[in-house]
C-alpha cells in the first residue's frame, strides 16, 4: 500500500545566471513500512526532493509542478497551517549534520519537547516524560536532557535528533544523509537504533544516502537519482544484480570489492550544470551514450515489474553485458 | 554543568579587581592631566572680584584660595589627598557651585539616567524589532526602507538631529518647549513628554545602528541548518524567527547594546544634555571643565569609567547566560 506518492515533482532555483532544474519530473512512492533509498551523488537532487515533500523549499526555489500524495490528499494543494499539521507531526525528518541542525542555544530536552508542545495535547509532565523516555530509548542517559547540542559528540546528537524526529510517533520518517557527518563505528551504532525504532513503531521511511554499503543493509527498495531526475527504480536486489541503467552501473562499478580485485572505475566527468541540460542527463558521461541520447529523454521504461529505468537502452546487450560484470 | 556555578563568583570577583585598578588608573590620569592644564579653580573667582572693582591684592586672594583648597601643595600631596578623602567617601567640593560634589551628583545624576535609560529602551525595543523585519523581508521595500531610514540614522549627527527637532517640532509647531523643565515631576506623562525630543536625538543613531546589527545577524542565523530543522518540526514561522533565529541573533548586539550603554551614551548623553538644557551629569561637568572646577570633573569621569567598566562585566556575564558555548576564564 503507498503511504506516500510523489509524481513528476519538478522544484526549480530561480538564479541570476538561469533556472536551475534540481528536481525535474520525480517520481516515486513509498510503501507502507519500507525503506525507500535515495541514491546519488551530491547535487542530484536528493535532499531537495526530501525537502519539497515537505514544502520546505526557500527562495529563491520554487516547487513549479507535481503532485505529493499522503494520506489520500496532495500535499501541495494544503495550506501553510495544514502543511505544519503534517511536519514533524506524521512526517518527520533528520538532517546530515547534526550539530549544525539542531539550535546551540536550547538545550537537547528543550528541542525534543518542542514538537509535542505543537502538535500533542500533553500535559507539560507528560511531555517531558515522554522526551527522557525517547532519549533514553535511542540510547542517551536521560541527564543529557539539560545538556546542549556542543557537549554531545555527533552521534549522541543524531540520536538526539531521531529522538526528536519520533516524538510525535510519525507515520514517515524522512533521513538526509543521517550518517554521513559521523565517523564509521558511530554509523553502525546509529543505524542500529535506527532500523530497530522504525520496526518497533511501524514506521516507513525514506533515507537519503549516497553510500552503497548503507543502501545494501537497510533499502528495501532503491530510487537512483542523477542531476535533479530518476536515473533508475528498482527493489534493492535488482539494483545490486541487475541494474539496467548507465549510471547505477557505474555508481556500483565505483565501489572497491575485495573479493574480485578489481580495479575501482569511477564514472569521469562531474555532474553538468542543471540550468541548460539537453536529452539525457547523464548522456554527457555515459560510455555507452549514443548520437540520439542527447536530444532525447525518456521518462522510464519498464525493465521487470516494479523495475524501471530511464534509459533508451536498458534492454541494450551491451547494458546487459556490462550489468552482468558489476561484481558486488 | 557543575562547575560553572562555582567558578562564576571567582570570576566575578576577579573581573571586578581588574575593573578597580582600571578605574583608579583612569582617575590618577584624569587629576594629573587637569592640573597640568592652564588655569585655576580660582581664575573665575578672581576675575568676579577684579571686575567688582573691590579689588584689593588679587595674589594674595589667590593665595589665600589656594591654601584653603590644598591647591598650593605639590602635586603628590593634593594627590594623595584626594585618595584620602574618596576612600572615605567624600568626592571632594566643588568650587563653582559652592557644594559638595557628592551633594551636586545626587542632584543630578537622575536626569542623565532619565535620559540614557529611555534612550535605550526606545533604540533597543525599536532598532531590534526593524532589524529583525527588514531580515525576514529581506530585498523588499521594506527592507530597503529600513536599511535607508538605518544609515540615515547612523550618519545624522545627534546634535545636529537635536537643533533640527528643536527648530521643527519646538520653535516652528510649537509641540514641545524648546527647553527641558526640571519642574516637571519625574515619573509624570508630562516629563516623559518633555524627554521625547532628547530621546530622540540620543537613540536614533543606536536604534538605526542596532537594526543594522539585529539584521545581518538574523540573516546569518536564518540560513542556518537549525532554522530548517525547527521547520521541519512544523513550528509555527513566529516561532521559528522570534525563538530560534531571534535568540541566536541577539548574542552579538547583546554585547553592542551593553557597551553602547556606556560608550556612546556618555558621549552622547552629554551632548543631549547640553542642547536641551537638561541639568544631568553631562552639563555639570561640561560647566565644571570650563570652570576649572577639578573634583567635579575627576568624579563625573570616574562615573562614566566605573559605569563603562561595570557595563563591560554585565555585558561579559550576559553573554555566558545567552550563550551556553560560551564560557569564562
Amino acid at each position: 500500500m503507498n503511504i506516500l506518492e510523489v509524481k513528476q515533482l519538478k522544484t526549480y532555483f530561480f538564479t541570476r545566471r538561469g533556472i536551475v532544474k534540481a528536481v525535474d519530473d520525480v517520481s516515486f512512492d513509498l510503501q507502507k513500512g519500507e525503506v525507500l533509498c535515495l541514491v546519488g551523488e551530491s547535487g542530484s537532487g536528493k535532499t531537495v526532493s526530501a525537502l519539497s515533500i515537505l514544502g520546505l523549499i526557500d527562495l529563491p526555489g520554487r516547487i513549479m509542478g507535481g503532485e505529493v500524495i499522503f494520506d489520500g490528499k496532495d500535499l501541495r494543494q494544503y495550506t501553510p497551517r495544514q502543511l505544519r499539521n503534517i511536519r514533524g507531526k506524521r512526517i518527520a525528518m533528520i538532517f546530515q549534520d547534526p550539530k549544525e541542525s539542531l539550535n546551540p542555544v536550547f538545550t537537547i530536552g528543550v528541542q525534543i519537547m518542542e514538537p509535542m508542545k505543537i502538535h500533542l495535547k500533553l500535559s507539560d509532565k507528560e511531555t517531558k516524560e515522554k522526551a527522557t523516555s525517547l532519549l533514553e530509548r535511542v540510547g542517551i542517559p536521560k541527564e543529557r536532557f539539560f545538556s546542549y547540542p556542543h557537549e554531545l559528540s555527533g552521534g549522541m546528537n543524531q540520536r538526539a535528533m531521531i529522538a526528536m524526529a519520533l516524538a510525535c510517533d510519525p507515520e514517515i520518517l524522512i533521513a538526509d544523509e543521517p550518517t554521513s557527518a559521523l565517523d564509521v563505528t558511530t554509523q553502525a551504532l546509529f543505524l542500529e537504533v535506527l532500523m530497530d525504532l522504525k520496526k518497533e513503531r511501524g514506521m516507513s521511511m525514506i533515507f537519503i544516502t549516497h553510500d552503497l554499503g548503507i543502501v545494501a543493509e537497510i533499502a528495501d527498495r532503491v530510487v537512483v537519482m542523477y542531476a535533479g531526475r530518476v536515473m533508475e527504480k528498482a527493489e534493492v536486489t535488482q539494483i545490486f544484480e541487475n541494474p539496467r541503467h548507465p549510471y547505477t552501473i557505474g555508481l556500483l562499478n565505483s565501489l572497491p570489492n575485495f573479493t574480485k580485485k578489481k580495479k575501482l572505475m569511477p564514472i569521469p566527468g562531474q555532474i553538468p550544470s542543471l540550468i541548460d541540460l539537453r536529452g539525457c542527463v547523464f548522456h554527457t558521461r555515459c560510455r555507452f551514450a549514443k548520437e540520439i541520447c542527447a536530444k532525447v529523454i525518456l521518462q522510464e521504461a519498464t525493465v521487470d515489474e516494479g523495475h524501471l529505468s530511464a534509459c533508451l537502452f536498458h534492454d541494450s546487450q551491451e547494458i546487459v553485458k556490462a550489468s552482468k560484470e558489476v561484481g558486488v | 554543568m557543575p562547575g560553572k556555578k562555582a567558578s562564576m563568583g571567582e570570576y566575578i570577583a576577579r573581573r571586578l579587581f581588574y575593573s578597580l585598578i582600571i578605574a583608579w588608573g583612569i582617575l590618577t590620569i584624569t587629576f594629573i592631566l587637569l592640573r597640568l592644564a592652564p588655569g585655576s579653580p580660582a581664575d573665575n573667582y578672581l576675575a568676579n572680584i577684579a571686575a567688582s572693582g573691590r579689588a584689593r591684592d588679587i595674589a594674595q586672594v589667590q593665595a589665600a584660595i589656594d591654601a584653603r583648597y590644598g591647591l598650593d601643595k605639590p602635586l603628590y600631596l593634593q594627590y594623595a589627598d584626594y585618595i584620602s578623602n574618596l576612600l572615605h567617601g567624600n568626592l571632594g567640593w566643588s568650587l563653582s557651585t559652592s557644594l559638595p560634589v557628592s551633594e551636586l551628583l545626587s542632584k543630578h545624576w537622575i536626569y542623565s539616567f532619565e535620559l540614557i535609560f529611555l534612550s535605550t529602551v526606545f533604540a533597543v525595543l525599536i532598532g531590534v524589532s526593524i532589524g529583525i523585519y527588514s531580515a525576514v523581508k529581506q530585498r523588499t521595500k521594506a527592507d530597503y526602507a529600513v536599511t535607508v531610514f538605518s544609515f540615515m540614522g547612523i550618519s545624522i549627527p545627534n546634535f545636529w538631529l537635536g537643533i533640527m527637532l528643536i527648530l521643527i517640532f519646538s520653535v516652528k509647531l510649537g509641540l514641545f518647549k524648546t527647553y527641558y523643565d526640571t519642574s516637571l515631576p519625574l515619573f509624570s506623562l508630562e516629563n516623559l513628554k518633555a524627554m521625547t525630543l532628547p530621546v530622540i536625538t540620543l537613540g536614533s543613531g543606536m536604534l538605526a545602528g542596532y537594526s543594522r546589527y539585529v539584521r545581518s545577524a538574523a540573516l546569518d542565523n536564518l540560513r542556518k541548518d537549525f532554522v530548517r530543522t525547527a521547520r521541519a518540526k512544523g513550528l509555527p514561522e513566529r516561532t521559528v524567527i522570534l525563538k530560534h533565529v531571534f535568540r541566536n541573533a541577539m548574542l552579538p548586539v547583546i554585547t553592542i547594546i551593553m557597551l553602547d550603554m556606556s560608550g556612546v551614551v556618555f558621549g552622547g548623553a552629554y551632548l543631549t544634555e547640553i542642547i536641551f538644557g537638561i541639568p544631568g551629569l553631562g552639563r555639570i561637568s561640561f560647566n565644571a571643565i570650563f570652570a576649572d572646577d577639578y573634583a567635579v570633573v575627576v568624579a563625573v569621569t570616574l562615573i562614566g569609567a566605573v559605569v563603562t567598566l561595570i557595563f563591560n562585566l554585565l555585558a561579559d556575564i550576559a553573554y555566558t547566560y545567552l550563550d551556553p558555548r560560551v564560557r569564562y576564564v
